[in-house]
């Protein structure tokens, strides 16, 4: 087994509750995180995003590898921090993981920040080993990105599964209608 | 003819993160946190967590607070429910996490007496002072795991109150 390094790494931590934020931080740093910035309002997160994407120097960041924020925070909670990132047009990176964490446990919950574009959802309580098993889930995830009239973010099909639902996803990589960016 | 208005669009973009940490050709099913990090980091959090009853007494004034402001101001009620509300989220979440479940359970409730169609009641307001209290004795009393006895009775003594005022 390779052992991973993440020296290498910034990461954003929101949470507007300082102890959380310090929790976090040294669980993150614990893992090996070199570069860990942290905040307690979006508002200042959102702040440092866009210096990132303006003036990385000044920034003291070339690039933000992942966004970890508390959902519940006033004035800006999780969701509409993570509504700015995927979708505002000052946003300098649309597609950046976003770990959302979250006492609300419930599937209408999680179902909501999954519409929204979230990466993965960490749910609390948590411990050192789930924290661990989500940044690998963030750094290790494949999917692909999805844009829709109605949603912009991860592709919310992690898996192939039959469904009783309607299939929604009628168009395939063919159809003309679809269209298909590589890297 | 026109072309097809695009609808979709998928974009496949590398991930360059498990590379960044891991090396080329790294991936989730070869690559793992290194296990002594993983337990360095576990004494840290343990060690950290431990501070949490100090820590969290900040939170526990302003709730005690919050309550006193529904005992005292009815028509301030409906908004100060929602104040409450919050933080009993915010226990919930935080109690397991930092070994102390008793605070997760009656924040779970106490989360429940304050939603939206929640009783403004004198009683009702007794019910969520009770909760209040159950939380401050779970951690004034450094109550982990399920208490034990003393936990089921801090549960007895929340139902108690719940049946008397309901």
């Amino acid at each position: 087994m390779a052992e991973l390094d993440l020296s290498g790494f910034t990461i954003l931590v929101v949470d507007d509750n300082n102890y959380m934020v310090s929790l976090l931080r040294q669980t993150l740093a614990g893992l090996g995180v070199g570069n860990i910035k942290t905040f307690n309002d979006a508002k200042d997160a959102i702040e440092f995003v866009k210096l990132v994407g303006e003036n990385p120097v000044k920034a003291g960041a070339m690039q933000i590898d992942f966004i970890v924020s508390n959902w519940q925070m006033a004035p800006i909670d999780g969701l509409m921090f993570l509504r700015w990132i995927r979708t505002h047009k000052d946003s300098p990176n649309r597609f950046i993981p976003f770990l959302m964490v979250t006492g609300f446990g419930d599937k209408e919950k999680v179902e909501e920040a999954r519409d929204l574009g979230v990466s993965e959802v960490l749910a609390k309580p948590f411990s050192v080993n789930s924290v661990a098993d989500k940044v690998l889930q963030i750094i290790g995830t494949k999917r692909q990105f999805v844009q829709t009239a109605t949603y912009f973010g991860p592709d919310r099909r992690r898996q192939n599964l039959p469904f009783a639902g309607d299939n929604r996803r009628i168009l395939t990589d063919k159809d003309p209608q679809v269209k298909i960016i590589y890297e | 003819m026109n072309k097809p208005k695009i609808t979709v669009r998928f974009y496949r973009i590398r991930n360059r993160l498990m590379e960044k940490a891991g090396g080329i050709g790294a991936n989730m099913e070869t690559s793992v946190f290194p296990r002594h990090v993983l337990q360095e980091t576990e004494e840290l959090f343990q060690e950290m967590i431990s501070d949490y009853p100090d820590w969290v007494q900040e939170t526990l004034n302003k709730l005690t607070a919050l309550v006193e402001v529904c005992i005292n101001f009815e028509d301030k009620r409906i908004v100060t429910y929602k104040q409450i509300q919050e933080i009993a989220h915010e226990m919930k979440g935080q109690g397991g996490t930092f070994g102390y479940p008793l605070v997760s359970t009656f924040g779970d409730s106490l989360y429940d007496f304050t939603g939206p169609n929640a009783g403004l009641s004198d009683s009702h307001v007794q019910i969520i002072k009770a909760h209040t209290d159950a939380m401050k004795a779970t951690i004034n009393g450094r109550i982990h795991g399920d208490g034990g006895q003393v936990g089921q009775e801090l549960k007895a003594m929340l139902a108690q109150a719940i049946k008397q005022y309901t």
